[in-house]
Parts: C-alpha cells; sequence; structure tokens
C-alpha cells in the first residue's frame, strides 16, 4: 500500500498553530515512509511527527486490511489515552473526506474494533518504564486452541477462553504465577498433542513453543536427561518429553490450632503454647503425617453432618488405627447395615473438629486440597495426605499391574494429588479424564482416575524393562527438579479460534494439562524482562513492527540500538536539523542547557548522555569514530 | 571478544592494562598499546570469567613475545579480586616470556622495606592521573586507537558532579572496562622503559678502547 498518497489523500491533522489542514507529511515523515524496512528503529530529537505517522499508517492497516491486530504502546495510560483519541480523529476525518463509514463495534478508551474487516486497534501503556518513551507494533499473532486446558493453581482447570486476568496459575519453576494479559489471536490451524499418563490433550498451534527435554551429554541412557529446553509444537516427535511443573513445598507451617466453640465439647487443651509468637489455649496440632493421613482419609471417606465427622468404610478396614491416637477423643465405630450393604462407620462428635476440618478442606462437593499445602506445609505431612487419600479411595483389583488405582470427582483433589505426588516421589501418577462413566447402566459424574505405577520392586531395567513410559518418566535427580512425560501422540486438527495468554512469572511459561508451555514467545527472545520482546516475537512474517524514541539514558534501548543490525532492524537517526533551523536549536540549548543532546541530538551517542558533559574532546572522539576500522580477525592471536 | 586490528610486528614493545571483572554484569578487558608504534593493536573484552580471560591473556603475551622477540609487560588491577589472578599468572609464566607490573611503594618512602606490590592498584589518588594522562593523549591524538567500541565507551564517559567535586566516570548503566584498561596501559606506556638489547651498546663497545684494563690509568 502507497502510505503517503493514502495519509496525504484521506486523512486531516491538526497542525502546531491548531489549524485543521489535509495531513500532508513533513520531510522526516516522507523519508521515513520510503525507508522503512518493516523491522525499524528510530531514535529522534523531540516534536518530529513520528508518532502521528505511525498512527496514520495503523489507521489505514485497521480500516482497509482484513485481520490486522495493530497494537501501539505508549509509556503510560494517559499518552496511550491520548493516542487512541488521535487515531478516533484520524477515522472520523477519513470519514469526511471520503463519505464513506467505518463500522466501529467496540470503541472503548483503548480498543477499537472493526467487524467488517475483523481488524483490531489497541492501545496499551508499557509498565515498565524502561521501554522508552512509546513503541508501535503491530499484526500480533498467537497462539493456544480454543479448548486447551490450563492448570490453575487451586488444582482446577479452566479452557484458555474463560482464563481471566489475575487468574493464579502454575509456572515452569513449580510456583504461582499471575495471569496479567489475555489476547483473542484469531482462527489457526493446529496440533492436538497429547501425552502418556493422560489422556487428555492440548491444541497449540505450529508455531508455538513447548518446553521439552533437551539433551544430555552423559553416556549413560538411564542419565540421558538434559536441561529444559523451548521446541516449536510443528517440530516436536513422540520421542520427545514435556516438561512438567510441580510445587516445591516451603514446609513452615509447623502447627495448626483448633479453635474453641462456645456451648460444645470441648477439646481439651493439650497445653498452652506459643504459635508465631502469640500465647494460645486452642487445641494445638502438629502438621505431621498423621494430621495428613487423617484429613486424607476424610477427603476420600469422610462426611460432616450435624457437627460430627464420619468415615464409611467397608466392614474390613481398619485403616482408622493409623489416626486414632492423633485427637484426645475417641471416635464411636458402629458397624451399619443398609441397602446397599454393610459399612463401618467411625464418629467423632466434635462441632470444634468439624467446622476445623470444614474450614481446612471443605465438605461433601466442596471438598479440596488448598493451595498452601502444597507451598507451606511440611514433606511428611502431604504424605500423610496422600496415602490416606490413596487407602480411602483407592482400589488394589489391579495390582496383579502393579498399580493401584484411585476414581475421585472432585477435580481439585485429583490435581493437587497428581502435584503432591510429583512433589514427594519425583514422579508422575497417570490422570485420566472420564466425561460420560457408566456405572449400574447409570450415568455419573465425570471422574478422574489415577493410576500409581511402581509397585513392581523387582523389575529387571536391564531386559527391556525400562521401555515402559513410567520408568522413563523418571528424572535423574530430584535435585534440579525436572520431571519429564513423553508424548503419545500429535495429530493435526481442523482451524480453530485461538488465544495466548502472558503470566507474570520470569519464565513466561504455564502449565497445562499435559506440560508447560511457553505464554508467548517471550520465553526465546535475549531479553526476557520485556514484553517489548514477546510482542515483536508476535508479530506474523509479514507484520511490522516500529520502535520509536528519544534516548533515556544507556538502557536496553540503548543495548537494542547497538545490536539492531543483527536482529533484523533497520536503524533510522533523524538529528533536529531535518526538522528545526539553527536560530531554534539555539534557543533550545538555552532552555535546556545539559539536557538539550539527549532532547536534539546531533549524534547517535550524544543521544543517550544524561548525567554530565563528555570528559574527553568531543572532536577528537569524532575524529577518532572517523579513524576506527574494523578487526582484522576476531581469532585469538595465537590460534 | 578478540579484536586485531593489524598485524604484531618483530621489535615491538608492547604493553597492557587488564581490568578484571568485578560482577555478572561486567566485562574483562584487556587494552594493548604499541610503544613502538603508539597505537592500540589488539583489545580483548569478555563477558567471561576473569580466569577464563586469564588463560587466553598469557597465551597471548607468549605469542607476542613469540613474535617480537621482547618481553610484552602486563598490569593486571588489583581490585575486585585480580590478585589471585595475579598469582595465577606469575605461576603460568613458567618460561618468563612476560613481565607482569610492579608498582613502586610510592612516592615519598623513606625506606623500601614494603615489598614492590606486583599488578596495578588503582586508588582514588592515582585515578585522577590515570584518566587525566589518558584524556591528554586522546584530546591531542597522540595514540591511535582504532576499536570502535572503546571510543563508543568514551562517549557515555562523563563529567558528574558529586556532593563536593567533579568526577569523570561512566554514565549511568554503561560500562568503562575499556577506558580503565585503557588507562593502565597508558601508564605502563608512560613508565615501562623499553628493555635494551646488544645491539643499544655497540656504540660503547666501539668506542671503548681494546684492552683497556691492560692500561693503569683505566683503573
Amino acid at each position: 500500500m502507497n502510505y503517503l498518497k493514502w495519509i496525504t489523500d484521506k486523512l486531516l491533522i491538526v497542525n502546531k498553530k491548531q489549524e485543521v489542514v489535509n495531513f500532508i507529511p513533513n520531510k522526516t515523515q516522507t523519508d521515513f515512509l520510503i525507508n522503512m524496512s518493516g523491522k525499524d528503529i528510530i531514535l529522534k530529537s523531540r516534536q518530529m511527527g513520528f508518532s502521528s505517522i505511525i498512527l496514520a499508517m495503523f489507521t489505514a492497516d485497521f480500516i482497509l486490511t482484513e485481520n490486522a491486530y495493530n497494537v501501539v504502546v505508549a509509556d503510560i495510560d494517559d499518552n496511550a489515552t491520548g493516542l487512541l483519541a488521535r487515531v478516533k480523529y484520524y477515522i472520523q476525518s477519513y470519514e469526511e473526506r471520503t463519505g464513506r463509514k467505518v463500522p466501529l463495534k467496540y470503541n472503548s478508551k483503548t480498543e477499537l474494533y472493526n467487524p467488517v474487516m475483523n481488524s483490531y486497534y489497541k492501545l496499551g501503556s508499557a509498565k515498565n518504564t524502561q521501554f522508552g518513551r512509546s513503541k508501535t507494533i503491530t499484526n500480533l499473532h498467537l497462539c493456544i486452541g480454543k479448548g486447551t486446558k490450563i492448570l490453575c493453581a487451586d488444582g482446577t482447570t479452566k479452557p484458555i477462553e474463560k482464563i481471566n486476568i489475575n487468574d493464579i496459575l502454575v509456572a515452569e519453576d513449580g510456583k504461582t504465577t499471575k495471569v496479567i494479559n489475555k489476547i483473542k489471536t484469531g482462527v489457526k490451524p493446529l496440533l492436538k498433542i497429547k501425552t502418556w499418563l493422560s489422556n487428555e490433550e492440548i491444541l497449540v498451534s505450529k508455531d508455538h513453543k513447548i518446553r521439552v527435554m533437551g539433551k544430555s551429554k552423559a553416556w549413560h541412557y538411564y542419565r540421558n536427561i538434559g536441561e529444559p529446553i523451548w521446541k516449536k509444537a510443528g517440530e516436536l516427535t513422540t520421542d520427545n518429553y514435556i516438561l512438567w511443573a510441580y510445587p516445591k513445598t516451603g514446609a513452615y507451617i509447623k502447627f495448626l490450632t483448633i479453635p474453641k466453640i462456645k456451648n460444645c465439647i470441648h477439646l481439651p487443651i493439650n497445653y498452652v503454647q506459643k504459635i508465631a509468637n502469640q500465647k494460645t489455649d486452642d487445641f494445638v496440632v502438629k502438621t505431621n503425617y498423621k494430621l495428613g493421613y487423617f484429613l486424607g482419609y476424610y477427603l476420600a471417606e469422610g462426611n460432616i453432618n450435624k457437627g460430627r465427622i464420619t468415615f464409611a468404610c467397608h466392614k474390613d478396614e481398619e485403616y482408622y488405627k493409623k489416626f486414632i491416637d492423633l485427637l484426645p477423643l475417641k471416635p464411636t465405630v458402629e458397624i451399619n447395615k443398609t441397602k446397599s450393604g454393610t459399612r463401618k462407620l467411625i464418629i467423632y462428635y466434635s462441632l470444634e473438629l468439624a467446622s476445623f476440618i470444614e474450614k481446612l478442606v471443605g465438605k461433601v462437593t466442596n471438598k479440596n486440597v488448598p493451595t498452601r499445602f502444597l507451598y507451606q506445609f511440611p514433606k511428611t505431612f502431604l504424605k500423610g495426605l496422600y496415602e490416606g487419600w490413596r487407602d480411602g479411595d483407592g482400589s488394589k483389583a489391579k495390582l496383579k499391574w502393579k498399580c493401584i488405582s484411585i476414581t475421585t470427582i472432585h477435580e481439585k483433589i485429583a490435581r493437587q494429588m497428581k502435584q503432591i505426588y510429583a512433589l514427594l516421589n519425583h514422579r508422575l501418577l497417570a490422570l485420566d479424564y472420564h466425561e460420560k462413566r457408566f456405572r449400574y447402566d447409570k450415568q455419573t459424574k465425570p471422574i478422574y482416575v489415577l493410576r500409581e505405577h511402581g509397585f513392581d520392586k523387582n523389575k529387571d531395567h536391564s531386559k527391556g524393562a525400562s521401555k515402559q513410559k513410567y520408568v522413563i518418566t523418571r528424572n535423574t535427580s530430584p535435585k534440579n527438579g525436572y520431571l519429564f512425560v513423553k508424548i503419545k501422540s500429535i495429530e493435526e486438527v481442523e482451524e480453530k479460534e485461538t488465544y495466548d495468554i502472558e503470566v507474570d512469572n520470569k519464565n513466561h511459561s504455564f502449565l497445562t494439562v499435559c506440560g508447560v508451555v511457553s505464554n508467548s514467545e517471550l520465553a526465546f527472545y535475549p531479553d526476557p524482562e520485556s514484553i517489548f520482546g514477546s510482542a515483536i516475537q508476535a508479530v506474523v512474517p509479514n507484520g511490522r513492527v516500529i520502535i520509536e524514541t528519544t534516548a533515556n539514558g544507556f538502557n536496553w534501548f540503548k543495548k537494542l540500538w547497538d545490536v539492531g543490525d543483527d536482529r533484523g532492524f533497520k536503524k533510522h537517526f533523524y538529528n533536529p536539523l531535518w526538522e528545526y533551523d539553527q536560530t531554534f536549536l539555539d534557543m533550545k540549548k538555552k532552555e535546556l542547557d545539559r539536557l538539550f543532546p539527549q532532547e536534539y541530538p546531533m549524534t547517535e551517542e550524544e543521544a543517550y548522555l544524561t548525567s554530565g558533559s563528555l570528559y574527553f574532546d568531543k572532536q577528537a572522539l569524532q575524529y577518532y569514530l572517523f579513524q576506527s576500522i574494523e578487526p582484522i580477525t576476531q581469532k585469538l592471536i595465537y590460534e | 571478544m578478540n579484536r586485531q586490528f593489524r598485524e604484531i610486528l618483530k621489535d615491538e614493545q608492547i604493553v597492557a592494562g587488564y581490568d578484571m571483572a568485578a560482577g555478572v554484569n561486567d566485562y574483562c578487558a584487556v587494552q594493548f598499546i604499541s610503544k613502538t608504534k603508539m597505537d592500540v593493536p589488539l583489545v580483548i573484552h569478555s563477558n567471561k570469567t576473569a580466569s577464563d580471560v586469564t588463560n587466553d591473556v598469557v597465551r597471548i603475551l607468549e605469542k607476542i613475545y613469540n613474535i617480537t622477540q621482547i618481553k610484552p609487560c602486563i598490569a593486571p588491577e588489583t581490585n575486585a579480586g585480580g590478585s589471585y589472578e595475579i598469582d595465577r599468572m606469575l605461576a603460568m609464566n613458567r618460561l618468563n616470556w612476560f613481565d607482569v607490573w610492579q608498582q613502586p611503594t610510592g612516592i615519598g618512602m623513606i625506606t623500601e622495606s614494603e615489598p614492590k606490590k606486583y599488578g596495578w592498584t588503582t586508588t582514588s589518588s592515582n585515578r585522577g592521573k590515570m584518566l587525566s594522562d589518558l584524556k591528554q593523549a586522546i584530546d591531542n591524538r597522540v595514540l591511535k586507537i582504532y576499536d570502535k567500541k572503546t571510543i563508543n565507551e568514551m562517549y557515555s564517559f562523563v563529567v558528574v558532579r558529586s556532593s563536593s567535586i567533579w568526577k569523570a566516570q561512566a554514565e549511568l548503566n554503561a560500562h568503562d572496562d575499556l577506558i580503565m584498561s585503557l588507562s593502565i596501559a597508558y601508564q605502563l606506556y608512560l613508565n615501562v622503559d623499553r628493555p635494551k638489547k646488544a645491539s643499544d651498546y655497540e656504540h660503547v663497545i666501539s668506542e671503548f678502547p681494546k684492552e683497556a684494563w691492560k692500561n693503569k690509568s683505566f683503573y
């Protein structure tokens, strides 16, 4: 498109004298329009009109190009709003001059949407002020298919389209991370990836990066597990292993207190003691194996009703004896005969205990494993929790296959237990999700079936047993904390709507039901701290990236400027003489004093100075710069 | 990264200043000045650890001696843990093919009880002199510098006013490794003597009467 002609013919602008005139680009703007490459960095003086021309170009794309996604990032919110007001003025002037109406579906403070061309115009502010004064990006595309389940830190999963900003997810390092942005990225062909140990899948675009196991130089096959690397989904094979993220416990909650309640049977006070520097006369329990087992068994078999806790189990089960001496209360043990058969009931009559348990892990359909268990409670407690739950809900019917299967309808419990198992044993449980499940010819609620393998202690790895996927998921050492799971299948599927979310974790990645994927492409940029990196990687091949700023000291922009050529950017430096005469500049020099070189730099180097005047003679340096030569070799002299 | 701008020639005397990296974002820099040609033919600028760079530097110095047949002299900066590297450097100098600069004990010392120190110690008192000597050389274009990065770094080297004094230092977030190593090398350029060779004494020998020792007046 000939932007120069289009802008001149179709748009109006308010000039510096506050008059409405046809938008005829000035000398600098015209030069830029002629010489721009598609990936440009502009270092310029103040008030040269670059924002105006870039906004006008993007307006042209917004009105005329299908599926254009124009993003402009300003330094602060006020400036972003101001820039969008200017865009709206351009659109209005286009309508006036051409007599054509531009349909706008959304017309908010930060976003415009053209439903006819399906194009967006979005303005945001860079949280990081080091981005410079403003930058301009266009044509973002991304990445994860609708329906892909993302794992939240509380153990639930959400399809990506339902993820909201501020949702808490699990990052690559197992820590929690917050969603800070969500982008709808159009319809794209997708890949369906499944892993072993799960029947669930993720849908990703071919370009989306996934964290997989890298190659190690270690010679031993069992230790042949390298550091995780990023790989495009399109390049993956069924020989690849995807990284799984799980939390690392902080283990600093050593005690819990069961508060007193008026007018009910009190738990006897064990003794008055200090917890977190406060004396308490509530009943104190240690977060040890027994308490964990008690809670785990409750999650499987327990029920709270009328201020009492009831565990219902098979009449032969004796698991309750493992925690019977946890509390100074003795439970009542009854055998009940009902229509469904004979059951053993273990009942604790204590409102205090019941309300404590309910508050801690919920009751009935609300049963859950709180996120803080995984991050703050000791491993012994978690071990008890898992084993209690497994003993309660697990079935040993499949022990002949050397595995125990555990069935639950509580997603929060199933997924958190998988994480706890990974945390404790550095192995993964297999987790299958069955949406339609029939029992006695009746459809039940969707269920989650977990399988714990590894009961075959005598497995001989030298005779091919190591080919089992479950064994290979083990990592070399729990110290480095990497756990991988092998890809089972990769299929191409039809086009679907895609989304991308951005998280505030430094690794810019999050956990899905099939392992860790990147948020946008941010992790691949040498300077991952900046959102800027992700945005550039996200631009489609024929998209355009323009970064324009006046310099502001030796910051990331200087680094980018120095290496810009290597990264495929075309550098444009416009000194103030392009736009202003010497008299004006002399006047500004008096006004600004030492800040003058920064705001109106004559050379590229001068632009970055902020704090003082040059130590060496400027003319001598210019002479040296002129005399400088490229090295004849960069090899070491002895090579 | 190594940057060599011309071939090193025979009979050239090379001196070098070595500024070691102090932290993660810091660089190791070594500037080699030719006393003979008055230029900087070789620059090492690396973000590797100082111990890695020292290994390279030792081999480079030996190679330089191989070519020039004159011992090069190097002054590693002792600040920021450089002393350990100097120890290593001395241990590695088994063939005695290069010299490590020994800093004089200081003007005004009555006795020489304190041993001479290896390496260069930059202090607040000598830093000003180092930089002003370098500034004089640069401003008068005495020293030929080919390296663009060094010149760019000079562009970010500014005079800033602190509470009481004016101080020359790198701009915020900019580096000064190349400049400090150049200023150390320039001090060596000013202070290291050219080693005497046999040919330097030829005129003296020719003027000296043969078998003069036999003459009693010689004593």
